[in-house]
C-alpha cells in the first residue's frame, strides 16, 4: 500500500514525531502465544531418521472461523526431485547437489493428528498454495471437524517420522553430524484482516521454495530429544532437563516467545561455553556512541547478560577466537543500537567442512556459523573476515526475523537486507574501513562496496520488494534481497543522519519486536520517527528498480586566447600576433565548462566540485530535479584540475563510481599526477603477472 | 655428493653467460608488455582520466575497493582481452622456449659462444624438442590422469571420513607429493630428452630412451638437483612477488623500484633456468657416453660437437 504525504503533512509528522519521542522501548510478546509447540523426538543416527510426538495448541489471532489448519512439511522438500525446492533449485543449492546417493533424501510424514481423539490425518491433503506444481508436498490442508472459534483455540496431538536429508538448504546430516531444523510438523500462520495490509483473513503457508525462508507465529517451545549419549547437542532455548537412559540421553530446552526451534547433535563438537557480560564485553566507545547517536542515556540502552555456547568442530580451533570476539560484538552493536537481546541463551554451531550447505542459517537463540575452514583462517587470508562477518550476520537474524517476525516468503528484504546492512555497520564499528577483506600489503574491501558491486553485477530488472520465488534469477532474488537493501539502507542513512536514522531504526524494531511487519509498517515506523516523506525511496528503491547515476558527462578547461589578426584601430591597422605584437600584456586565462549529469531513472541531488590547478576548490549542490547541470566559469586565472561529482560518496546508491569524475589529461594537478603514475604502476603490473604466467608455463613445459 | 655439488657449481657457473639470461628475461617481459599493451587505453582513460588512479595509488580507504570492482565490471571486455593475450603470449612463450632450450643444450658449458653459435643449434633442434613436448604432454596426462585418479578412488573410500582426520590429510599430502614428485621426473626426463641433442642426432623417441638411461642408478640425485633449482627459483619469486606486493610505490622512485623488482623476478626466473641446465648438462656429461651407448641402434651421429666434451 503506497503511501502518500502531502507537503503540507511533512510538518505535522515532524511534530508528531517530537511529541511522541519516537517509540524506543521495545513492545511485549503477545499473551498468550498464537503457538505452544510441546514435542518428544529420538533421533536415529544411523537411519538418519526422526520419531516425534507434538502436542500444538494453536489460538485463533483472528475475528474469524477458522475451519482447516495449514502446515508446513518442509522436510518434504527433499523428498524427490519432483519438490518445488528441488525443481527451482536444479537440486545445486550453496555448493551442494542432491540426489547424489541414496540417503539424499529426507521426508517427514503426519502419523496421526488427532484432536478431541479423532484423528484429522484421513481428511488432510497436500495443497500448492503458490502454483501448479502437484507433487510438491510440503503443505498440509487439515480440514477440521469443527471450525476454531474467534480467538478460540484448538489441541492437536500429532505423531510424525521424518528422515533428515544429507546437508542441503539448511538442514540435514553429513556422518553423525546433525543440524535439525525445519523439522516437524509447523502450523502456518494465520493472519487477520488488517494484518500486513491484508483485506480478509486467511492462512499465510507458503511452499518451501529454493529461494525462500521461513514466517511463523511466535510462541512457546517445550522440545525433548534422544540421542545417543556420546553426542554433544545445542538447541533454541535454555536446557532444563537431561536423562540418561542405557546409552541414550534426553535433553530437554524451553524457550518462550520464538518462532521456530532448531537443534543439532554431534559426538565431536568442542563445546566452549562463554558468558556476554555487558561490563567487560562492550567494546570501549560504543555505548557512549549508541547513547549519542539515539539521544538516550546508556543506562537507558544498558545489555543484559548472555550465555553463549560455541560448538565448535575439530580442526577449526583456529577461529575459536574469531567466534567468540564477534558474537561479543554484534551482542553489543545490536542490542545497544536496536534494544537489549531479551534471552538468556545463545548457540552458535559450527558446521563441518564437508557439511557446508548447513552454513549461516539462524534460527531462534540458536544459528550456525561457517567459513571457518583452518586454511580460511590462516595467512594470508587471516584476515579475510568470513567467520566474523557469517556470526554477525547470522546473530543480527535475532533481530530481523528472530524478533522482527517479517515474513521471509514474502518481503525478504526486511530480514536479509535490513540484517545487512546492520551487519555493515557493526563490521565496519569493529575492524574499520576494510571490515571485510583485509589482504597483506593494506589491500582489501569494505561492505559497501562489496554489496554495490553485487548490485551493478546482476541486470536490474526486478525491484527489492518481491515474493521470494518471484525474482528472475537466484542471483537476483540475492542481490536484490541483501545488497541492494544494504546499499538503500545506507544511502538513507546519509540523506537523514546517523542521529535521525539510527532513532527510526530503533524504533522501527521495537515497534515491531514479537510481531509480523510489512514494508508499509517499515516506512510508516520510520516516517514517523524523522517526519520526513520516504515514498519515493519506497517508490523508487523498493518497489521500483531505479538508479541514480550521476556522472561528470564532459569537463573542458581552455586557454583563451588573445585577440589576433589584423585589427583597424583609431590609431592604424595592426597585426597582432602571439609573438609579442600584443595590445596589452596579461597572464593567461582559461575558459572553463563542466556538466554533470544524472543518467539514471532516480532523481536525487548530490554535491559537485572543482579543483584547479592552483589548489582553489569550488563545491557546488546540484539539484534532486536536474538531468543535467553545466557550470561555465567564462575566464579564470587557472586551469581545471578535475571535477568530481559527490566526492565524499554519500550516494551508495548511484549505479557507477566509476564515471564520477574526469581528470584533465594535461594539468599538472595532483590527481592527474597520481593518475599517470597509477597507469605507469598497473600497466607494469599487469606486464609482469603475464610474464610470470609466461615464465610458469616455461616451468611446466 | 660430491657430484651432484659440482653440478650445482656448474649450474652457478652457467649465470655467467649474462647474455644468454637477459635474452631469456627480455623475451619474457616482451610477452608480458605485449598482453599489457592491450589494457593500456583503459587504464589510460579510467585510472588515469578519472579519480580512479589517485584513489588506488593511494590506496584510499573507503574509495578504492568500489573504484576497482566498478572498473573490472564495466570495462571487462577489455581485461579479457588482455587475459586471452596473455594467455597465447603464454603459448608463444612455450614455443619461444622449446627454441632456445635447442641452443642451450648445445651451448652450455662449453666455453664463450657466440650468437650464432647459439641460434643454429636452436634451429636443428627445434623439430626434435617440438616432439620431445609432445610426447611429454601425452605422458604426463597418462600419468597424472592415473595417480589423481587413484587418489579419487581412495578419497571415496574414505568418504565416511571427517576433514579433519588424519587419513584425509595424509591422502592430502601423499596425493600432492606425489603430484610433485612425478611432475619433477617427468620433467627431467623431458629436459634430458631435449639434452640428448647434444651428444647424438637422436630422434624423440630415442632420446627419451637416452634419458631414463642416463637417469638409471641416479634417479636421487638427479631429483635433488631439480628439487634444489625448483625451490631455490621459487622461493625467490615468491619473494619478490611479496615484497612488489607490500611495497607502496606511490612516488615515482618507488614505482621505479617496483618495476625494477619485477623486471628482477623475470630476470632471477630465467637466470634458475639456465643455472638448473648448466647443472643438468654437467650431470648428463658424465653420464652420456654409457646412456648413448645403452640406448640401441643411432641412427647417426652428428660431428659436431662432439662427445670429446665428455
Amino acid at each position: 500500500m503506497r503511501r502518500f504525504v502531502p507537503v503540507l503533512g511533512r510538518p505535522l509528522l515532524a511534530l508528531l514525531a517530537m511529541l511522541s519521542g519516537a517509540r524506543l522501548h521495545a513492545a511485549a510478546p503477545v499473551r498468550p502465544p498464537v503457538v505452544e509447540y510441546t514435542i518428544e523426538v529420538s533421533l536415529d543416527p544411523a537411519a538418519k531418521t526422526l520419531d516425534g510426538k507434538e502436542r500444538l495448541v494453536w489460538r485463533n489471532p483472528s475475528n474469524d472461523r477458522v475451519a482447516e489448519l495449514r502446515f508446513h512439511l518442509y522436510l518434504n522438500a527433499f523428498k524427490n526431485t519432483q519438490s518445488t525446492l528441488v525443481q527451482e533449485s536444479g537440486g545445486e543449492l550453496r555448493g551442494d547437489r542432491m540426489g547424489e546417493k541414496r540417503d539424499d533424501w529426507g521426508w517427514i510424514d503426519v502419523l496421526s493428528m488427532k484432536t478431541g481423539g479423532q484423528d484429522l490425518r484421513p481428511g488432510a491433503r497436500f495443497i500448492q498454495p503458490d502454483g501448479n506444481n502437484p507433487e510438491d508436498e510440503t503443505v498440509l490442508a487439515v480440514p477440521l471437524p469443527a471450525p476454531v472459534p474467534p480467538h478460540g483455540e484448538i489441541t492437536l496431538e500429532i505423531t510424525f517420522r521424518a528422515k533428515l536429508p544429507r546437508v542441503f538448504a539448511r538442514t540435514g546430516f553429513v556422518r553423525d553430524y546433525f543440524l535439525v531444523g525445519q523439522w516437524y510438523p509447523k502450523i502456518g500462520v494465520f493472519e487477520p484482516a488488517g494484518m500486513r495490509g491484508r483485506a480478509a483473513g486467511g492462512w499465510n503457508c507458503h511452499a518451501f521454495h529454493a529461494d525462500s525462508e521461513f514466517y511463523a507465529d511466535f510462541g512457546d517451545f517445550d522440545v525433548s530429544f534422544e540421542v545417543p549419549s556420546n553426542f554433544v547437542v545445542g538447541a533454541t532455548g535454555k536446557r532444563v532437563g537431561e536423562t540418561r537412559k542405557g546409552n541414550r540421553t534426553t535433553y530437554r530446552y524451553v524457550q518462550k516467545d520464538v518462532h521456530d526451534f532448531a537443534w543439532t547433535a554431534d559426538p565431536r563438537f568442542l563445546v566452549t561455553e562463554f558468558p556476554f557480560d555487558p561490563a567487560r564485553d562492550v567494546p570501549a566507545g560504543w555505548s557512549a556512541k549508541a547513547a549519542e547517536e539515539l539521544g538516550m542515556k546508556e543506562a537507558e540502552i544498558a545489555l543484559k547478560p548472555i550465555s553463549v555456547r560455541l560448538l565448535l568442530q575439530p580442526g577449526h580451533e583456529g577461529a575459536r577466537a574469531r567466534y567468540i570476539r564477534s558474537t561479543k560484538e554484534a551482542i553489543s552493536y545490536y542490542g545497544l543500537w536496536y534494544g537489549a537481546y531479551p534471552y538468556e541463551t545463545l548457540t552458535i554451531v559450527d558446521p563441518p567442512d564437508d557439511g557446508t550447505g548447513s552454513e549461516g542459517m539462524e534460527y531462534p537463540t540458536f544459528f550456525t556459523g561457517g567459513l571457518a575452514a583452518a586454511w580460511m583462517t590462516r595467512w594470508p587470508l587471516s584476515e579475510v573476515r568470513g567467520v566474523e562477518v557469517v556470526t554477525i550476520h547470522e546473530y543480527g537474524h535475532q533481530y530481523w526475523y528472530g524478533m522482527v517476525g517479517s515474513n521471509e516468503f514474502e518481503e525478504s528484504w526486511l530480514d536479509e537486507g535490513l540484517n545487512d546492512d546492520s551487519e555493515h555497520r557493526t563490521t565496519t564499528m569493529a575492524y574499520g574501513p576494510r571490515d571485510e577483506i583485509n589482504l597483506p600489503g593494506g589491500f582489501g574491501a569494505d561492505s559497501i562496496s562489496i554489496m554495490h558491486a553485487e548490485y551493478t553485477h546482476v541486470d536490474n530488472l526486478d525491484p527489492i520488494r518481491k515474493c521470494a520465488w518471484c525474482f528472475f534469477s537466484g542471483t537476483s532474488y540475492g542481490v536484490n534481497s541483501y545488497y541492494k537493501v544494504g546499499l538503500f539502507m545506507a544511502q538513507l542513512k546519509n540523506d537523514l543522519g546517523a542521529r535521525a536514522f539510527s532513532r527510526a531504526q530503533r524504533a522501527y524494531f521495537q515497534t515491531w519486536s514479537f510481531r509480523h511487519p510489512a514494508t508499509s509498517d517499515f516506512f510508516d515506523a520510520f516516517e514517523k520517527s524523522t517526519g520526513r516523506d520516504l515514498s519515493e525511496y519506497r517508490r523508487q528503491i523498493v518497489e521500483g528498480t531505479s538508479r541514480l547515476d550521476w556522472k561528470v558527462a564532459t569537463a573542458r578547461s581552455r586557454r583563451i586566447r588573445e585577440p589576433e589578426g589584423v585589427f583597424d584601430r583609431p590609431g592604424g591597422r595592426v597585426t597582432l600576433d602571439e609573438k609579442g605584437n600584443k595590445e596589452k600584456d596579461t597572464p593567461g586565462t582559461w575558459e572553463t565548462t563542466v556538466v554533470f549529469g544524472n543518467v539514471g531513472e532516480w532523481s536525487h541531488g548530490t554535491q559537485a566540485r572543482l579543483v584547479f590547478e592552483n589548489g582553489v576548490v569550488v563545491d557546488r549542490t546540484l539539484p534532486a530535479d536536474a538531468k543535467w547541470v553545466r557550470y561555465r566559469i567564462p575566464s579564470y586565472k587557472s586551469k581545471l584540475a578535475y571535477a568530481v561529482v559527490d566526492p565524499d560518496r554519500k550516494n551508495v546508491w548511484d549505479w557507477s563510481y566509476l564515471n564520477n569524475s574526469k581528470v584533465l589529461g594535461t594539468g599538472k594537478g595532483a590527481a592527474d599526477t597520481y593518475g599517470k603514475r597509477a597507469v605507469v604502476k598497473y600497466t607494469g603490473w599487469i606486464a609482469w603477472l603475464s610474464g610470470v604466467w609466461s615464465q610458469l608455463l616455461w616451468a611446466l613445459a | 655428493m660430491e657430484q651432484r655439488r659440482a653440478s650445482v657449481a656448474a649450474g652457478f657457473a652457467a649465470l655467467s653467460h649474462h647474455k644468454l639470461v637477459l635474452l631469456l628475461a627480455a623475451t619474457t617481459a616482451l610477452i608480458g608488455w605485449t598482453a599489457a599493451v592491450t589494457a593500456l587505453p583503459t587504464l589510460q582513460e579510467w585510472v588515469g582520466g578519472t579519480l580512479a588512479g589517485d584513489a588506488f595509488i593511494r590506496n584510499n580507504p573507503t574509495q578504492a575497493p568500489g573504484l576497482f570492482f566498478d572498473l573490472v565490471q564495466q570495462k571487462w571486455p577489455a581485461f579479457e582481452g588482455m587475459r586471452r593475450t596473455a594467455g597465447w603470449m603464454g603459448a608463444v612463450g612455450v614455443v619461444l622456449q622449446m627454441f632456445f632450450a635447442g641452443g642451450i643444450v648445445a651451448v652450455l658449458g662449453r666455453g664463450r659462444f657466440g650468437f650464432g653459435q647459439f641460434l643454429e643449434p636452436a634451429r636443428r633442434n627445434f623439430w626434435h624438442n617440438v616432439k620431445c613436448f609432445l610426447i611429454f604432454v601425452l605422458v604426463a596426462l597418462i600419468a597424472f590422469g592415473i595417480w589423481l585418479g587413484a587418489a579419487f578412488g581412495v578419497r571415496k573410500l574414505l568418504e565416511d571420513a571427517p576433514p579433519d582426520a588424519g587419513s584425509i590429510a595424509a591422502l592430502r599430502w601423499v596425493c600432492w607429493a606425489g603430484v610433485v614428485l612425478i611432475f619433477a621426473a617427468l620433467s627431467l626426463l623431458y629436459d634430458f630428452a631435449r639434452a640428448a641433442r647434444r651428444y647424438a642426432g637422436l630422434g624423440a623417441i630415442r632420446s627419451y630412451r637416452f634419458a631414463r638411461h642416463a637417469l638409471s642408478g641416479a634417479w636421487l640425485r638427479a631429483l635433488g638437483l631439480w628439487f634444489f633449482w625448483a625451490i631455490l627459483g621459487g622461493a625467490a619469486v615468491l619473494v619478490a612477488f611479496y615484497l612488489a606486493w607490500v611495497m607502496p610505490a606511490v612516488s615515482p622512485v618507488g614505482i621505479l623500484v617496483m618495476l625494477i623488482l619485477q623486471f628482477g623476478v623475470l630476470w632471477l626466473r630465467s637466470a634458475v633456468r639456465v643455472a638448473a641446465w648448466g647443472s643438468y648438462l654437467d650431470f648428463l656429461d658424465g653420464r652420456a657416453r654409457h646412456a648413448i651407448a645403452a640406448t640401441a641402434r643411432i641412427r647417426y651421429t652428428v660431428a659436431a660437437p662432439a662427445p670429446s666434451s665428455l
